[in-house]
């Protein structure tokens, strides 16, 4: 630690104490710049509120020393009671032991005689010295150090003889022998026989470590020690009370720390300790600090670290040395102790004393199981557990990036596959857990990565240790390898997603496990189809078609959820209507879970969407909904997501007060369920800063819409495909408030995270361009606006073809920006264009129509073609009437156009009417400053 | 008690050099019997701003039958001195158990119910002997303050008096002294 970070840290020290909570918290977040500072202030502020006064400073100088000093002056007695004293063998706060000697009759007899230090014979002290006696006389078992008798020295001192143990700690003994696993665990187990016989007679050890164990020259262990041991039965429990310095921290369970209910449990804990040191050579929080507050709060949060994650720490020589004490080689030792034998040491060492075995003898039983060869009750922590207690541990400031991964991650652990989980043996299930937790381990902040930790950089991370880590497991390998692929998709990072992907799928495709093979060729055309290489993901599903098992419904029904997508993409909405009913239609027939058949509702639900009937969407979404509520269902992910949807939907029928409601309660689910800053969240805020800004509430929305661009960028960053999407919905927002120049602003940083995100032939990023190009248009820089909008067509048809619907939103802004120029006849050829497209594959009736519509009926309308504008006027009309919401703006605008052409063929009354009621409706928009509504209002006028 | 004992003062300046001879175990088994003694004159009739450190050596003197220390700026230097002393006999003595303990000595038997294991604090007195030291080269006068309040025994008061500033100053500086000092020896 330098001298310079020291006095920072002390300088900070200093001004943090005039502060307190949230402003402490607060005034640290903006001073200390450096982790390392805030851990060091951090540190000494709890040192400072130290609340017991119990370290080394708060007590004098004097008082250490006599401690210290004492014993090495202390007389050795000559005698005690009958023995013969021949040394003394050790001695702590509360008495000294002495080897002593009876040589009485025709035997000799060496004990260990244990006396009450006489600086100690203040009455509290006594009492204990005489419960062990009392506890010691109840025991009478051969792995338990036996009580002899007892009295008082010649100086009034009491003290009591016990068996003598010549051996040594049970870990060394292991050591020095080489035993082998096999061997230790059933050393372990006549400890274990100990220990649960003194619980059977009531009483708890509570101090069991290798040093209070110690293993003779026959093998035979003996527990020695009951010096803070608990009588069960004692109701005095503030005699017995440990307090935090007695304890040795290394074994103690947590609830000893915290002065919490000694229970056998505590007992339990130790020997899972144990274990874990017989089995790896290490104790489970070794490294955990020195502090008994330090340690206690690792237990509590992290857990003891796997035996994979625990290996990764340890250096080659010292691996060798600790394999060869258990007489194999390393790998061998990692091989032995994975699975079973971590899970049984794992489960004794949890945190919370319930979720233990319940008893020694539910431990040793499945030690005993593992020696037979037999499946032990032991399990990992399941995924979900220990990544909710790695957010939590992380639940403050810095890593939500991480937190918001793990969702990804883990969600996608989930989606890759919905039959994944069985698959998935549970014993690699293990390891992928291992592997998972490692990234997130080696990624921590307090690693090496700094605080901001994205999820990009946790990813590559993974990618980068994959080979390495998993080098002998190619099986596990092709799972990460998928695992990462797809979360890399989620990312929008398809380049980097790909190559994964294909590597999972060229392992699948060498082994005969064709079930995986069709998930990986699955996963490969999703991120194609992603990357808008449409053709591709069909030839990749194809593939995965000829390869997919008869009998297996539910890979088919995925792969047809996956063909719907691609057909939804390319606009084909008919083939995806139809490959996701007939993928429900597999679901129902089989009898799917809940959550699958939901799965296929909420597609075609959307799917139904994006055709425009929102009706029948609707009810699919609330079927969806309602499936997952009957199973129970509805505190999670999956249920806020389509109930997002639902609002999502209701916004478009501008049912805004309606969406709001769902919308809110989505907001607070996905704030309990993912806390404050997930992506999630941020885009349900998008949605309601949407109806805040349909319902003129300006100010709101332009906060809604901040927050979740603030989430979006410290989650995702800028060059992220949400993050993109949210600055193109502020830079629509801006517009619609006319402030286009602020509109351009976002426009231009959409775009630029797009590009970043996608690559720059990617359809998203020729949409923003587009966009761009409009928000151009309306600032009146027509020169850029029609380079944009041809450009960000070029890009659209250069991903899509000229055939996709997307390019006819593109045909539509261009001809919008001609029709502007003054170039009629191209923008005329564009618009129709544009809608030969839409009612190509989009329908005629899809809502896009209505605008591509209303400008080549403008444009005909100024140039007197009366006849076709009036007839597209209506069929533009017409459409609007049967697809938006009533007084939807859109539908205003065309029926002013309609107004304006029947104005100019004379027809006054009707157009007035027209024109009054749907002046209204913009009104009541906000719109009402629209030059169609001026120019409207200038044609009824100069119709009479 | 012999009188041909070599006078405290002298004991006391060598132990504070790291003189090993006047560093040993019966100065270190008389040096607390004498604070003893000079609490329990402090206790009887408290006189203004003596710290106990100082009494220690009052009731030295008169044990080891040497006149009085004549002038009152050489108390402050003795009470000084004598902090120092106390540094290094302690900080010998866990050098000691330690040792001790890593030459395998018979692992010990017993645990203390209320106080630190013999061997948690040795190691932190050493750890504490470490950080003290690094403390100096940023914080001057915490380290002087944790001398005389730690090692000397004396209070805040007397402290103010011999470095002749506010109490609050010497309040802020041990408060701070130890922290850091408290958050050092944890994290070892």
């Amino acid at each position: 630690m330098s001298a310079d970070l020291d006095r920072r840290a002390m300088e900070l020290f200093e001004q943090a104490l005039e502060l307190d909570g949230d402003a402490r918290e607060r005034w640290l977040d903006a001073s200390c710049e450096d982790p390392k500072l805030r851990r060091r202030v951090e540190t000494m502020l709890r040192a400072d509120s130290d609340a017991d006064a119990s370290g080394l400073l708060d007590r004098d100088a004097d008082d250490h020393l006599s401690r210290l000093s004492s014993g090495s002056r202390s007389r050795t007695p000559g005698r005690i009671g009958p023995y013969k004293v021949v040394e003394r063998l050790g001695q702590g706060g509360m008495a000294t032991v002495y080897r002593g000697d009876r040589a009485s009759g025709d035997f000799d007899q060496t004990v260990a005689l244990k006396v009450i230090r006489p600086s100690r014979r203040a009455e509290h002290w006594e009492a204990r010295f005489l419960t062990e006696r009392q506890i010691l006389a109840s025991l009478k078992h051969p792995n338990i150090a036996q009580l002899l008798d007892g009295g008082l020295t010649d100086d009034g001192d009491p003290y009591f003889a016990m068996e003598f143990v010549n051996g040594e700690p049970i870990t060394e003994y292991c050591d020095n022998n080489r035993l082998d696993v096999r061997s230790r665990i059933v050393i372990l187990l006549s400890v274990c026989d100990a220990v649960s016989y003194a619980h059977r007679k009531l009483v708890v050890h509570r101090d069991l470590k290798p040093n209070n164990i110690l293993v003779d020259d026959n093998e035979r262990t003996k527990l020695l020690d009951f010096g803070i041991a608990k009588l069960l039965t004692d109701e005095d429990t503030s005699r017995t009370k440990t307090t935090l310095r007695a304890l040795t921290p290394d074994y103690a369970a947590p609830e000893q720390f915290a002065g919490g209910d000694v229970t056998t449990a505590v007992d339990v804990y130790a020997l899972g300790g144990l274990l874990y040191e017989l089995l790896s050579g290490r104790r489970p929080f070794a490294d955990a600090g020195s502090s008994a507050l330090d340690i206690e709060r690792n237990i509590r949060e992290r857990g003891a670290p796997t035996f994979a994650r625990l290996g990764a720490a340890i250096p080659d020589q010292e691996r060798d040395a600790i394999a060869g004490n258990r007489d194999v080689g390393w790998r061998r030792l990692q091989r032995t102790i994975r699975g079973d034998l971590e899970n049984i040491a794992l489960k004794a060492l949890r945190a919370e004393p319930e979720r233990r075995y319940a008893s020694v003898e539910g431990f040793a039983a499945d030690l005993r199981r593992y020696l037979d060869g037999l499946p032990v009750h032991a399990r990992a922590d399941t995924v979900r557990y220990r990544m909710t207690k790695f957010a939590g541990r992380h639940s403050v400031g810095l890593p939500l990036s991480i937190v918001a991964v793990l969702g990804l991650v883990f969600s996608t652990g989930v989606a890759i596959r919905h039959a994944g989980e069985a698959r998935i043996e549970a014993a690699r299930a293990n390891e992928t857990r291992d592997f998972v937790t490692s990234l997130f381990e080696f990624a921590a902040p307090d690693k090496s990565l700094g605080d901001r930790l994205t999820a990009r950089q946790l990813l590559d991370l993974g990618a980068q240790r994959v080979d390495e880590e998993l080098a002998g497991q190619p099986q596990l390998r092709a799972e990460m390898l998928l695992l990462l692929a797809t979360t890399y998709g989620q990312l929008g990072l398809y380049d980097t997603a790909l190559p994964l992907a294909e590597r999972a799928s060229a392992f699948y495709e060498s082994t005969d496990d064709s079930a995986s093979y069709v998930d990986a060729l699955t996963a490969q055309a999703r991120l194609r189809r992603l990357n808008g290489e449409f053709a591709a993901a069909d030839r990749l599903l194809d593939e995965a078609e000829s390869l997919i098992a008869a009998a297996d419904a539910a890979g088919r029904s995925a792969l047809l959820i996956e063909r719907g997508e691609n057909f939804r993409e390319q606009a084909q909405f008919d083939a995806a209507a139809a490959a996701f009913e007939e993928a429900l239609a597999i679901d129902r027939q089989r009898d799917a879970p809940a959550p699958e058949i939901a799965r296929d509702l909420y597609r075609l639900g959307t799917l139904r969407f994006s055709a425009g009937d929102s009706e029948q969407a609707l009810d699919l979404l609330r079927d969806a909904s309602a499936r997952l509520a009957e199973a129970g269902a509805t505190h999670t992910t999956r249920y806020a997501s389509i109930q997002h949807d639902v609002g999502v939907m209701l916004i478009q029928r501008g049912e805004l007060d309606a969406a709001r409601t769902v919308l809110e309660e989505v907001r607070d689910a996905r704030t309990t369920l993912l806390g404050d800053a997930h992506p999630d969240l941020a885009t349900t805020l998008k949605e309601l800063a949407g109806i805040a800004r349909q319902q003129n509430a300006s100010e709101d929305a332009e906060r809604l819409y901040l927050a979740a661009l603030d989430i979006n960028e410290a989650m995702l960053g800028p060059s992220h495909p949400e993050t993109a999407n949210n600055l193109n919905s502020l830079a629509v927002f801006y517009r619609g408030l006319g402030d286009n120049e602020r509109a351009l602003e976002f426009g231009l940083r959409a775009l630029d995270g797009a590009t970043g995100a996608y690559g720059g032939s990617h359809p998203t990023v020729g949409l923003m361009t587009v966009n761009v190009g409009s928000m151009q248009r309306m600032l009146g820089d027509l020169d850029a606006a029609i380079a944009s909008v041809e450009k960000g067509l070029g890009i659209l048809v250069g991903a899509l073809g000229e055939e996709h619907h997307l390019a006819g939103v593109a045909y539509n802004a261009l001809a919008g920006v001609q029709h502007d120029i003054g170039d009629d006849a191209p923008a005329e050829a564009n618009y129709r264009r544009a809608l030969g497209i839409f009612e190509a594959t989009a329908g005629a009736n899809h809502p896009h129509t209505i605008s591509i519509i209303n400008g080549l009926a403008t444009l005909l309308l100024a140039r007197g073609e009366l006849d076709e504008a009036e007839a597209l006027f209506e069929r533009a009309a017409e459409t609007a009437t049967a697809v938006l919401p009533e007084n939807h703006p859109s539908t205003a605008i065309v029926q002013l156009g309609l107004a304006r052409t029947i104005a100019l063929r004379g027809d006054c009354a009707r157009a007035g009417n027209l024109a009054d009621r749907y002046g209204r409706v913009l009104e009541a928009a906000g719109q009402s400053d629209r030059p169609d509504v001026t120019e409207t209002r200038r044609a009824i006028a100069g119709c009479r | 008690m012999e009188s041909s004992a070599k006078p405290l003062t002298t004991l006391l300046a060598r132990a504070a050099e790291g003189d090993r001879d006047a560093n040993d175990d019966l100065f270190a088994s008389i040096y607390p019997t004498l604070r003893k003694l000079a609490r329990r004159q402090l206790g009887a009739h408290r006189r203004g701003t003596l710290c106990t450190t100082e009494l220690v050596n009052e009731a030295s003197l008169r044990l080891f039958g040497i006149d009085q220390l004549e002038k009152l700026e050489n108390r402050s230097h003795l009470v000084a001195t004598a902090a120092r002393a106390m540094r290094h006999v302690l900080v010998d003595h866990a050098r000691r158990k330690r040792s001790a303990k890593r030459g395998g000595e018979w692992q010990r038997l017993d645990i203390d119910e209320s106080e630190l294991s013999v061997e948690r604090l040795s190691e932190q007195v050493l750890a504490l002997d470490e950080a003290l030291t690094r403390l100096r080269d940023f914080d001057e006068r915490g380290h002087q303050v944790v001398e005389l309040k730690f090692f000397g025994g004396c209070t805040i008061d007397e402290i103010a008096e011999m470095l002749d500033v506010s109490d609050s100053t010497v309040k802020i500086a041990w408060r701070k002294a130890r922290a850091y000092l408290h958050s050092e020896i944890a994290s070892r």
